[in-house]
């Protein structure tokens, strides 16, 4: 992923410097924040943390990243103490008290008739069953970002592993995976996770996990997306797999699973926290577009894709049902992105600029 | 070069084949139970399985099914039992020039927009104007395409008339200005949503051209800044922007899913949905198929195109 510049962000980004100069700058720029760095030598962990810490975009969009998680995650309180329903909970005869009226929340069409408002009951309005959207994004958020952490984690554990293996060893195994990888990138990718969710509704059951469980698009997505992020780490495990003190620890006698484990793995954390951001961005668009097509989450459970497909009968009339889903997806993606970049930056400061 | 293109191709058509043995693994071999039920529709008689098991090899094992298939396929004769025992070969390939336009149209709205931002962000790093193109894209980047789909009909259809909220018009029907009028409003929906990624990686790949050796020798040199960027910078920027672009579109042509389906497209991604709530896959298989065959040929051309773009590549082969 690329960068955009941000003034004042990365003003430490001299890696010649020696330290404490970089702390000093970090402190004009960053404020108080940095102004306790001690002139000791720092770790490239720790230099990257503070890195972190002074850009203010990335700070921010980390801080709107957590406000969603705990919201969304806060569903059971919110349902009890703020909407007085719960996220699944339809509203039959379609009308409520508002401000001591009787009003309609559906109409006679099935057209949700309460828009967004400063209320607690249906704060972002009806959808076309009379049920709270703002509950329904809320607790969708708690499912969506649920598939989007769970199939994050697994992309990363995946690739890494199949990416490690091949760019270590080299020699038929790694020539094997990289052509199964190269296969696997020549599908369209919605297209085979639509096929393959498909056959999974048909099969009711896998193993221990029921098809409608949202294990199962955490899973397709984490499994399928693996493949192309393995290609990133395998081309990062061959570049350390050369390094001087790789070869220092096998003329040392260290076998291949502790070096791959000790001396390559640490040094690709970098890449892989950068590289999370992206990937949970990518991977809750992805629920998004699998739920809105019906392959993803099973209704009823909310998810943000099945609220943009919820609202897909009214996007003229009642947008914020579909908004209910489209606003949250967007800000959170937005929020993984920016992190993604800031990580990025910190990590390697010079490469992204 | 020839000998590479020739390797290229093979390897190609070996990627088919692995992508449709996948494929048939995963729509009829992976669901449980006689895939010929399956096939013989709702209401399964004694006899139409045993039809549907000798017109797709079914009693022969998977391997012969397999066959049969891809012999139906590549050969335009695929009776599906759920489309009433039609060919549908003849209705996917139908869909194709419709999800070729649609692709064509967003990719050269895509292109202009987001390689020019990307280009003047560059050239202008740091300023105001180039900070706000980030944002932008970086917004565009963010939304959801099904959502955005919807936005756009609400704008642009029911609240300002400016486009029908659906269908298609064929440039035999409605001329290219009646398929201009259907296409557009889908095509910028998915311009927008590809165009952030091009301006950013436009921007990088020519903020790090710009701080080569070779530009200031050119520069240097006293060439005009025109000259040096165009031939210089632009040239050897555009070769990951190329490759980029080819993977996008051959995604496009398998994955404008969303977007036909909610502008009511009879593209690709239209024909493999109407296939999924059928008992049989045989859509899904044909329609995939044919969607893998455009990533697959794109790849390829992407491979000959860099290779033609970058003189590196080229003394390698």
């Amino acid at each position: 992923m690329t960068a955009f510049s941000q003034p004042n962000s990365t003003v430490s980004s001299g890696v010649s410097l020696p330290t404490n100069l970089q702390g000093g700058a970090g402190a004009l720029v960053g404020g108080a924040r940095a102004e306790n760095v001690t002139s000791q030598s720092e770790s490239p962990t720790q230099l990257a943390v503070r890195r972190f810490r002074t850009n203010k975009i990335a700070m921010i969009a980390l801080v709107g990243f957590i406000v969603i998680c705990c919201a969304s995650f806060a569903t059971p309180w919110l349902e009890q103490h703020w909407a007085g329903r719960t996220a699944v909970e339809q509203n039959l005869d379609g009308t409520m008290q508002l401000n001591g009226k009787k009003t309609e929340v559906v109409d006679l069409r099935g057209m949700p008739a309460v828009g967004p408002g400063l209320r607690k009951e249906y704060t972002f309005g009806a959808d076309g069953l009379g049920r709270d959207v703002f509950i329904r994004a809320m607790a969708g958020g708690s499912v969506s970002l649920r598939v989007g952490i769970g199939a994050t984690v697994l992309c990363i554990v995946l690739g890494t592993l199949v990416g490690i293996l091949g760019g270590y060893y080299r020699g038929r195994a790694d020539k094997i995976l990289t052509y199964v990888v190269d296969v696997m990138i020549a599908f369209p990718f919605m297209l085979f996770m639509i096929a393959l969710s498909a056959a999974i509704a048909m099969s009711g059951q896998i193993g221990p996990i029921k098809s409608t469980s949202i294990l199962v698009p955490m899973i397709m997505l984490g499994a399928l997306s693996s493949f192309g992020f393995s290609r990133v780490i395998r081309a990062n495990a061959i570049e350390l797999g050369n390094k001087e003190y790789v070869e220092a620890a096998r003329a040392l006698g260290g076998n291949d699973k502790r070096i791959m484990f000790l001396h390559v793995l640490p040094h690709l954390v970098p890449t892989i926290i950068t590289y999370s951001g992206i990937l949970l961005a990518a991977m809750i668009l992805g629920e998004a577009g699998l739920s809105f097509l019906g392959v993803g989450v099973q209704p009823p459970t909310p998810s943000w894709g099945n609220l943009i497909n919820d609202g897909r009968a009214f996007y003229s009339t009642a947008w914020w049902v579909a908004a209910g889903g489209g606003i949250p997806v967007m800000l959170t993606v937005l929020c993984a992105n920016l992190v993604g970049e800031g990580l990025e930056e910190a990590f390697d400061p010079k490469g992204s600029r | 070069m020839g000998g590479f293109i020739l390797v290229r191709m093979l390897d190609g058509v070996v990627k088919l084949l692995l992508v449709s043995m996948i494929l048939f693994w995963v729509l009829v071999v992976l669901p449980p139970g006689n895939p010929a039920i399956r096939f013989a529709g709702k209401t399964p008689t004694e006899e139409s399985i045993k039809a549907v098991e000798q017109r797709f090899c079914f009693d022969g094992g998977n391997f012969a099914a397999y066959r049969c298939f891809l012999k139906m396929t590549v050969t335009g004769n695929f009776p599906s039992p759920s489309q009433g025992n039609t060919n549908i070969v003849p209705a996917a390939l139908k869909a194709v020039p419709v999800t070729f336009g649609l692709a064509i149209l967003a990719a050269i709205i895509w292109l202009a927009a987001g390689v020019t931002a990307g280009a003047k962000g560059a050239t202008t790093a740091g300023s105001k104007l180039d900070r706000t193109m980030m944002v932008v894209a970086l917004i565009g980047i963010s939304f959801p395409t099904a959502w955005l789909s919807l936005l756009m009909l609400k704008w642009f259809s029911a609240d300002i008339p400016l486009f029908p909220p659906g269908g298609y018009v064929g440039p035999g029907d409605g001329g290219l200005f009646g398929w201009m009028h259907s296409m557009f409003l889908p095509a910028l929906t998915l311009a927008i949503v590809n165009a952030g990624v091009y301006t950013r990686m436009t921007r990088t790949t020519v903020r790090a051209k710009l701080r080569e050796e070779y530009v200031k020798t050119a520069e240097a040199k006293g060439l005009p800044p025109r000259q040096v960027f165009g031939k210089h910078v632009m040239r050897t920027a555009m070769i990951p922007i190329v490759v980029m672009f080819g993977m996008d579109f051959a995604g496009l042509l398998g994955g404008a899913i969303f977007t036909e389906s909610i502008f009511g497209l009879p593209g690709l991604g239209g024909f493999v949905m109407r296939g999924l709530g059928t008992t049989d896959f045989s859509m899904l298989f044909v329609g995939g198929l044919i969607a893998a065959t455009f990533v697959i040929v794109a790849n390829t051309i992407v491979d000959l195109v860099q290779m033609l773009l970058d003189p590196k590549l080229r003394s390698a082969h």
